[in-house]
């Protein structure tokens, strides 16, 4: 094991730790730029995170770890044991990426607004919460950072304080906490059974085990949660229309992408391939996961709130990673990974568009988002760009993803792990799904361009509607992303292909 | 200012240096030498030296390898035994083609002065090289158009913008045309060496995606007239846009489109065609809804959907294809597939046809082109119906000539007719999809009046050919050569005349603004050349002798004479396909009604009296008329000397696909083998002997056109004769509907899944929460259920109240400044109360109170919204009166109407459920309305009785914050001693110091967050 000892990790998470503290400091003096200071802290974290990668690609795994406790005749206790792998590193860059631009999004998005000291301390913690789970070198680490992720996400969820919020923030941590309680479940059973919780490895020695089914069904509710899928989705449509749109950015953009990545972690560390392939749990997850792109994709096209829309469809994309982890074939593993990266971009830029048509004109209904292209031109060509992307059509990002799902899921089949059938029938969702995305992210995109302009809908505030540089500039660069990524895909294929190299080889 | 013209010219200047970077790939062209990928060889028949497919395969694999450095991953060691052979092999044929070449010269020579009878030796000897060339021409033809887009977009000329667009099609052309000997489809001798250009971007190279394009003689064909169509359209849209708004926006996609347009064409494997593929859709849809009025916007609408879908199915098909075939490349894969079921084999073709279907508008798929055509531009129809659906047809050809077949293939298991079984049942689909679409397009377009609808029809009709002729092909195997000779001629001159038409039109809207042709008349004095050229190219469309459209149907028609004549060897009884017959007849019929309908087109809009209402004409703009002559004298010339493009492009590439040229009837007519250089066709004339053919042949070859120009006089005379030719046909007759009804099926299985998966599981988990989990939250933010066992209809309605009252109760909470403007509300309600009774008084139907209650809901719903707009506004008591009085005046009505229909005793207890409902949200609306903001202000004068539900609100207000700041403490308290209580069970054995440690950082951590919490929750 090429491990390498590094400061990195630590650094990376006590810098948001640290930036709490400086902003509070700040906030007597200069309250009016502590949203400035956050956005810059977090493009350090994400500085930090970034300069990682040479030593990642290299193949290196990079451990921060500090034992706390060590005596004789003790087991070793490592408290916050960081250990750094491909995957936790991409995922945490693009957790930090998003966030970073997000946070820039929130200078002007929550400037005038109440409590925005709150919004920054908790969008740092919530931070903290994130990177760590992905930094993580053990289960109970892991656990740990779950938790606080969660607790301090809810902050965010109920900026709002109305009524809904209150009802969202209810639903959101009622099922975040039993989640987190049943993860730590599965986590303690794993501990007693094997004796340990390290994260390194590619199966803890489970196989064979009588309570495998509970232990595996703990780990996919609890991370499951958090990502969403279908039988446990109902936080995401509570919570997300009454949440600051800039927070529902990375909460459906990056935070269910922790649960994807306990979901990838508990399939492929911990339970690991060996004791999987074949059987039926992995099975009843790929049922699961089809059937979240099915309803996630049906329910948005009934919506009428954009943010519900879009939350709907997040519910239908992580179907997509789930998929893409379940196949258990090397090239569905790439897949997977590579539409985490993908859509944590696609969707933030839709977010963040729609939180500009918010914020801007006050409207996120879509009859009342008719014609707006012709008053914001560039932002709903990076509306129209992402939406594109989300439907899979060539040269955008999405489609890369969807080819991959759909050649890993037929790859599948060749390596042996289901039969023909249900290969086909993958393919056949995902193709399926794609119309569904047409249907209902089509008439958003075309009404806002060619749509004709209620004149009820028409007020006073149609006036001044182009937003400042600083909102423009993060959805611009997402827009972009997702057209880049799409033509060069080389950068994060390359990641996800050397991350399912380490468990295929 | 300066500056900025300066910076514009740079770019222009940039822009043209680039142009010329391909040339330097042209001069430097003897350097890149050739590359050992093994195109298909030359055809199929059981003696050829046909490369096998392993081979091909793996000689591709070598370049990419070779080329970029890169593994090749698992493939590679699957091949890695026969790396050495292949290398002996590609020497051996490097090494020989020379000679072969130079013998096969010599044997072309004297076949030449020998007569025909020699064409089947011929045929054995030829040789192929086996090389293609690699160049990246290709890429150029692609990315210049493209690039010309950006920069004139860049640029926001409007005075140059033709003149740019002009241009850069006219390079494209000349880069395409720089292919031509590159390809070298052009030599006439009997080995011709029938190389193509191969190029490869690497895209993904370690997965096996790259952009490959190989340009074969049927692409470069392809190529070289679109570049030509797009470049005469050009010329002439310089004049037309003058009527049309955002001409940028149309020259940019229209320059995208071309982009892509011959991208696709040149496609080398699957990848990279359906890319280009779904492009197209992007950049036609742009073109589509260009006018943006109602009916572009339907039409696009349906053509996206459309797109997407048939889109979508192709990319459905070409996942299973790499899966079972295990390449992507455009290539025979009858080996590779020839272990699977047969079944899977139909199913790929299918999904395929269903692609490319799409595009093409074949049968079935058509009912995109009738509305887009007949609401854009007539120069999006014109580009579109020219060339883009022809991208379909090439598909279709490509899947079904090269993709099923056994060309360049042979396969060691599979010989002779068993290789040939799949394409020629696919083949057998084709003739009788094409004759199907080509019948309907002409009863179609013979019923329709509206000018581009009626050209549209007549696309698909021509379509319906082209995939027949594709059909004959296949279905007869390597003796198919009429079939796909007729198709790819077809394919041809349907681009120049059915541009022509479409332009014509074109001329006609530019002058009258008028598509109608019942109100149309007598314009040919007005607009001679636009006349000239419907003229011309209607009569080519019809097949006229001495027009183009009469060689290319002629050959089909003796296409599906031969399948006729053919399907006694393949049928089991040996006696021919009496199906087949009635195809030929059909066919005859629709050529008939082809040249009516285009008679009744040339008729109504130019002969005859002048219709009253048109303004007087002035000329038209001379690129316009320019660019329509060139289309007549192209139909014109191709017509005079039909042999010249099927013995310069079409003959030659027959072998390519594997087609014995020599080997039917009708071998004299078309004669490729035989290789004389000046007798390729002759269908009634012979440039050799300088006569006109008085043989039994040219009767044959006239026969059939005269018969179909006979039958379509008469069926003329009696449209006209009987006024039949202002009918249309009812649009309830149209397929269209069966389409939305499909669509609005799906729509309301989502809506079905929603309400009854989604919608109950979600409800049941909140009420979960609410009534037995969470203590201290307000039981009344979670409506229940309403009585969901009635007529459906009646559900409809309540389920609807219900979910309005949930919004607006949600919603009242939150809204602060709407008090002053609730008079506004009233307004709006009142407005959909109006609505509502004008609905019921004229249907009397129930169920149109749901919708009433629908409009209700979003006015409602908009104004509530709202609060930000009226934040500021007044707050006046007066208003709030006024305002109660026209909600308590709204509410009389509406109870008039529900009493209204009280004879129907069975539905009054659902009213009864609507009407609490709605006393309630009436009551929470106002009240929630008013509790909110500046209390002490209002007076509530007379209305004593509100004060109560007044004061229950704003005590709700107060409750809010502190009551759940409170719950979610202790509820994390809980959790929090559960975690320490599970952590101890599991953790105390193990050891003591860790658990302390443990615990006490838990601890720690978690109380840090909750006072954080709490603190800040303070607003």
């Amino acid at each position: 094991m090429n491990q390498i000892s590094n400061m990195l990790p630590i650094l990376a998470l006590s810098i948001p730790l640290l930036g709490i503290v400086l902003i509070l400091l700040c906030n007597k003096r200069v309250p009016q730029r502590v949203n400035l200071l956050t956005a810059f802290i977090i493009l350090l974290t994400f500085a930090t995170v970034a300069a990682m990668y040479p030593a990642i690609r290299a193949g290196k795994v990079l451990a921060g770890s500090f034992t706390v406790f060590e005596a004789e005749g003790f087991p070793v206790v490592m408290l916050f044991s960081l250990r750094v792998d491909a995957l936790g590193f991409f995922i945490a860059l693009i957790a930090t990426a998003i966030w970073m631009l997000s946070s820039f999004f929130a200078i002007e998005f929550m400037r005038k607004k109440h409590s925005q000291l709150r919004y920054d301390v908790f969008s740092l913690l919530t931070l903290v919460g994130m990177i760590g789970v992905v930094f993580s070198g053990d289960l109970f680490t892991l656990y740990v950072f779950f938790e606080l992720l969660s607790v301090a996400s809810l902050v965010l969820v109920i900026h709002e304080q109305t009524p809904a919020a209150m009802r969202g923030g209810v639903i959101y941590i009622f099922m975040g906490i039993c989640g987190g309680l049943i993860l730590l479940l599965s986590i303690l059973m794993t501990y007693s059974m094997t004796g340990s919780i390290d994260l390194a490895t590619v199966g803890l020695g489970l196989k064979g085990n009588k309570w495998l089914p509970l232990i595996f069904w703990g780990y996919v509710l609890g991370f499951g949660v958090k990502a969403g899928i279908f039988p446990l989705h109902f936080w995401m449509p509570s919570a997300y229309p009454e949440t600051p749109t800039c927070a529902v950015a990375l909460s459906s953009g990056v935070m269910i992408k922790a649960g994807a990545y306990g979901i990838t972690r508990t399939i492929y560390s911990i339970i690991g391939l060996d004791a999987l392939r074949g059987g039926v749990l992995v099975a009843i997850l790929l049922g699961m996961a089809l059937f979240s792109i099915f309803i996630g994709s049906a329910a948005a096209i009934n919506q009428k709130d954009i943010k519900k829309l879009l939350g709907y469809s997040s519910v239908s994309q992580i179907g997509y990673i789930i998929l893409g982890l379940t196949l258990l074939s090397p090239l569905g593993l790439t897949g997977g990974i590579l539409h985490m990266f993908n859509h944590a971009i696609i969707k933030a830029a839709l977010f963040l568009c729609a939180g500009i048509f918010i914020h801007q004109a006050g409207y996120r209904y879509l009859d009342e988002l008719k014609g707006i292209g012709r008053k914001m031109p560039l932002i709903t060509a990076c509306f129209t760009m992402a939406a594109l992307s989300m439907i899979g059509l060539p040269p955008f990002n999405g489609f890369i993803s969807k080819w991959f799902l759909a050649i890993g899921a037929l790859d599948a089949v060749k390596v042996g792990s289901y039969s023909l059938w249900v290969g086909i029938l993958a393919v056949g969702t995902l193709i399926v799904s794609s119309f569904m995305n047409l249907i209902y992210y089509g008439p958003i995109v075309y009404n806002a361009w060619f749509g004709t302009v209620d004149k009820a809908n028409q007020n006073e505030e149609w006036q001044d509607l182009q937003p400042a540089p600083v909102m423009m500039i993060p959805v611009l660069l997402l827009a972009l992303g997702t057209v880049v990524f799409g033509i060069f895909p080389g950068f994060p294929l390359a990641l996800a292909h050397q991350i399912s190299q380490f468990y295929f080889h | 200012m300066k500056k900025i013209v300066s910076v514009r010219l740079g770019l222009v200047l940039l822009f043209f240096l680039f142009c010329s970077l391909p040339s330097l790939d042209f001069f430097s062209l003897p350097i890149i030498t050739t590359m050992p990928y093994a195109f298909a060889s030359s055809h199929a028949s059981p003696h050829g030296e046909a490369a096998p497919h392993e081979e091909t395969a793996q000689h591709h694999e070598e370049a990419i390898q070779h080329q970029h450095h890169e593994e090749a991953g698992s493939h590679e060691e699957a091949i890695s035994h026969q790396e050495t052979v292949s290398h002996e092999e590609a020497v051996s044929h490097e090494g020989a083609s020379p000679h072969g070449e130079a013998a096969s010269h010599e044997e072309a020579d004297l076949h030449h002065e020998e007569s025909a009878v020699h064409h089947g030796e011929a045929t054995s000897q030829q040789v192929t090289s086996k090389t293609a060339h690699h160049s990246s021409l290709p890429l150029w033809v692609v990315l210049i158009p493209i690039l010309g887009a950006l920069l004139l977009f860049l640029l926001h000329e409007s005075n140059t913008q033709g003149i740019m667009v002009t241009m850069t099609c006219g390079l494209t052309l000349a880069i395409s045309l720089l292919m031509y000997s590159l390809v070298a489809c052009g030599q006439r001798t009997g080995g011709a060496s029938l190389q193509g250009i191969y190029t490869c971007l690497p895209f993904l190279p370690s997965f096996g995606l790259n952009l490959t394009f190989r340009v074969d003689p049927a692409a470069l064909v392809l190529l070289v007239f679109t570049c030509l169509v797009w470049l005469l359209v050009a010329i002439y849209s310089q004049g037309y846009l003058v009527i049309e708004n955002h001409q940028l926006r149309y020259n940019v996609a229209n320059l995208c489109c071309l982009g892509v347009t011959l991208g696709a064409f040149m496609a080398g494997d699957l990848f990279t065609l359906y890319v280009f593929f779904e492009s197209i859709l992007l950049f036609l849809y742009l073109m589509v809804i260009h006018r943006e009025d109602e009916l572009a916007l339907r039409a696009a609408k349906i053509y996206l959907y459309f797109g997407v879908f048939t889109g979508l199915m192709l990319l459905f098909g070409i996942f299973l294809f790499s899966y079972f075939a295990g390449t992507i490349e455009i290539q025979s894969a009858v080996h590779a597939l020839g272990h699977i079921h047969p079944g899977w084999k139909y199913l790929l073709a299918a999904l395929f046809l269903l692609g490319f279907g799409g595009k093409a508008g074949v049968f079935l798929e058509h009912i995109w082109m009738p509305s887009s055509y007949g609401s854009a531009p007539c120069l999006t129809a014109a580009l579109s119906s020219g060339i883009m659906i022809e991208v379909g047809a090439y598909g279709i050809f490509r899947t079904v000539c090269m993709i099923f077949a056994p060309v360049g293939a042979s396969g060691s298991h599979l010989q002779g007719a068993a290789a040939w079984a799949t394409s020629s049942h696919l083949g057998y689909v084709l003739i009788f999809l094409g004759i199907m679409t080509m019948f309907l397009g002409a009863v179609n377009a013979l019923f329709s009046t509206q000018a581009l609808r009626l050209l549209a029809y007549s696309s698909v009709s021509q379509m319906g050919y082209i995939v027949m002729g594709i059909g004959c092909a296949a279905y007869m195997g390597t003796s198919g050569a009429m079939g796909l000779a007729g198709a790819l001629y077809h394919i041809i001159n349907h681009a120049l005349f059915k541009v022509g038409l479409f332009l014509s039109i074109g001329v006609v809207y530019f002058h009258t603004k008028e598509l109608d042709i019942r109100k149309l008349g007598g314009l040919w004095k007005d607009m001679p050349v636009a006349a000239f050229t419907l003229l011309v190219s209607a009569l080519a469309i019809a097949g006229f002798p001495l027009f183009n459209g009469f060689a290319s149907k002629t050959m089909l028609h003796h296409a599906i004479l031969e399948a006729y004549q053919h399907s006694v060897h393949l049928s089991l009884t040996h006696t021919p396909d009496p199906w087949l017959r009635i195809a030929e007849i059909i066919f005859i019929i629709t050529a008939g009604g082809t040249f009516a309908y285009n008679m009744k087109l040339f008729t109504m809009v130019f002969l005859g009296p002048r219709k009253d209402g048109h303004k007087p004409v002035f000329s038209s703009p001379f690129c316009m008329n320019i660019s329509l002559m060139l289309f007549s004298a192209g139909i014109l010339l191709l017509g005079i000397f039909p042999n010249w493009l099927l013995e310069t492009f079409i003959g030659p590439m027959l072998p390519y696909f594997g087609f014995d040229a020599g080997s039917h009837a009708y071998h004299l007519i078309y004669n490729v083998h035989a290789a004389l250089p000046h007798s390729g066709l002759a269908l009634w004339f012979d440039p050799v002997k300088r006569t006109i053919l008085a043989s039994s042949e040219v009767i044959h070859n006239l026969s059939g056109g005269s018969t179909a120009i006979l039958a379509g006089g008469t069926i003329f005379v009696l449209f006209m004769g009987t006024g039949l030719n202002e009918k249309i046909i009812p649009p309830a007759w149209s397929l269209a509907r069966y389409y939305r009804k499909a669509f609005e099926g799906f729509r309301s299985l989502c809506r079905v899944t929603y309400r009854e998966v989604v919608g109950v599981a979600e409800r049941i988990i909140s009420l979960l929460m609410v009534y037995v989990w969470i203590p201290g939250i307000k039981l009344d933010l979670i409506v229940p259920e309403p009585a969901s066992n009635g007529k459906k209809g009646m559900y409809h309605v309540i389920s609807k109240a219900d979910e309005h009252y949930t919004g607006v109760v949600d919603q009242t909470g939150r809204t602060k400044g709407m008090f002053g403007h609730i008079s506004k509300a009233a307004q709006l309600y009142d407005d959909a109360i109006d609505k509502a009774k004008v609905i019921v008084a004229e249907k009397g139907l129930f169920g149109r109170i749901s919708h009433a209650e629908e409009k209700l809901s979003i006015s409602f719903d908009k104004v509530v919204e709202k609060r930000n707009i009226f934040a500021n506004a007044t707050k006046a008591d007066g208003q709030l009166d006024e305002a109660y009085d026209k909600v308590i005046f709204s509410r009389f009505f509406w109870g008039m109407l529900t009493r209204h229909r009280e004879f129907k005793v069975g539905l009054w207890r659902y009213f009864k459920l609507v009407e609490d409902q709605y006393d309630r949200f009436i009551e929470h609306a106002l009240f929630g309305l008013i509790g909110s903001e500046d209390l002490s202000k209002i007076q509530l004068g007379s209305k004593d009785f509100t004060r109560s539900w007044f004061l229950r609100m704003c005590k709700r207000a107060s409750e809010i914050h502190t009551g759940d700041v409170s719950m979610y403490i202790t509820w994390i308290a809980v959790t929090l001693t559960l975690t320490i209580a599970t952590l101890v069970g599991f953790l105390y054995i193990k050891s003591f110091f860790a658990l302390i440690i443990t615990l006490t950082t838990m601890v720690t951590f978690f109380a840090v967050v909750f006072v954080v919490i709490s603190f800040f929750l303070k607003r």
